[in-house]
């Protein structure tokens, strides 16, 4: 079997699921493969050495003059960062033997990042679906492909519905202090 | 009372964090600062993450409890300083009054509590 140097993994993950996409890239890492480049719907990997490493998500768009300051604080507490897609930033450190450090240290500031991205995910929901809604109510064109893009639109929209209420839901859940893998 | 401290009153209660990043910007520091001046003071038991500490830093810019006062470089990395306002300085002077106060409560109902306990349990250790 021949060695690749590089890899791309087809995979994408729910928002509310960010520990989840973590601890696969954790397993990743553990295995010989260093994330080279995040990219929304695919992953690059690059072949290295085995390596306990620690992933964590940050979603955040950092305005260009508070790029350097955002970044600096995590390299500065130790966090490389490994790459960004979409607001969603990649950072990742060594694993020590001690619990797993955290980017986000209190359930406040994990319950402002989801709140943060709820505002963006709306945001994008209400740009992107108000003039097919208006359109809606007007004149469509008839025939076999525009209702094929109704469905299709009509099957995104409740995605998107489904998007919205269960990062809602994520923001509830820590807001009543289940947030229990940042607890101290 | 002052506009000052009717606008401090109002910033508070303050998330944990919160306070800790506010009470270490008694004097100047850039984030990195903050970070090991909250271990230090706290022994290593509270620990701030670079996340919560960037979150913590835009709500207190925005708040205007602290303010930004220029640069630090140091080995060719440089970073922001923060310092208190006058705002942050009332807000950190009631938080510190709030907290004693609950403190003192809390002490008294502590006391009655430990005493209750040996009373009903006699001398031995309490068991949770």
């Amino acid at each position: 079997m021949s060695e690749k140097m590089t890899k791309t993994v087809i995979r994408a993950f729910w928002a509310w699921n960010s520990e989840k996409e973590e601890r696969w890239l954790g397993r990743m890492a553990a295995q010989g493969w260093r994330l080279a480049a995040p990219r929304g719907v695919y992953y690059r990997f690059e072949k290295a050495e085995p390596a306990a490493v620690v992933f964590r998500l940050d979603w955040r768009s950092p305005k260009k003059a508070e790029r350097a300051e955002y970044l600096g604080l995590f390299q500065d507490a130790g966090w490389e960062h490994a790459g960004e897609f979409g607001g969603w930033h990649y950072f990742r450190t060594p694993a020590g033997d001690g619990p797993p450090p955290e980017i986000h240290t209190d359930p406040e500031s994990r319950m402002d990042m989801y709140r943060r991205l709820l505002g963006f995910i709306s945001i994008i929901f209400i740009a992107v679906w108000v003039p097919f809604f208006t359109r809606l109510t007007g004149r469509w064109p008839s025939g076999t492909v525009w209702s094929a893009f109704r469905v299709f639109q009509a099957l995104l929209t409740v995605l998107w519905i489904y998007i919205l209420v269960r990062v809602g839901l994520k923001v509830r859940e820590l807001k009543r202090g289940k947030g229990a893998e940042v607890k101290p | 009372m002052s506009e000052t401290d009717e606008r401090a009153r109002r910033a508070l209660p303050l998330t944990e964090a919160t306070y800790y990043v506010l009470v270490s910007l008694v004097e100047p520091r850039h984030g990195y600062g903050i970070m090991q001046n909250v271990a230090a003071l706290s022994g290593g038991a509270v620990r701030i993450g670079p996340g919560t500490l960037y979150g913590a830093l835009t709500n207190l810019l925005k708040q205007g409890l602290i303010e930004r006062a220029g640069d630090e470089e140091t080995e060719g990395e440089r970073r922001k300083v923060y310092g208190l306002t006058a705002l942050g300085r009332s807000v950190v002077l009631f938080e510190c009054e709030r907290l004693e106060m609950m403190a003192r409560i809390g002490r008294v109902a502590a006391d009655r509590i430990r005493e209750q306990e040996s009373e009903k349990n006699g001398p031995k250790e309490p068991t949770s």
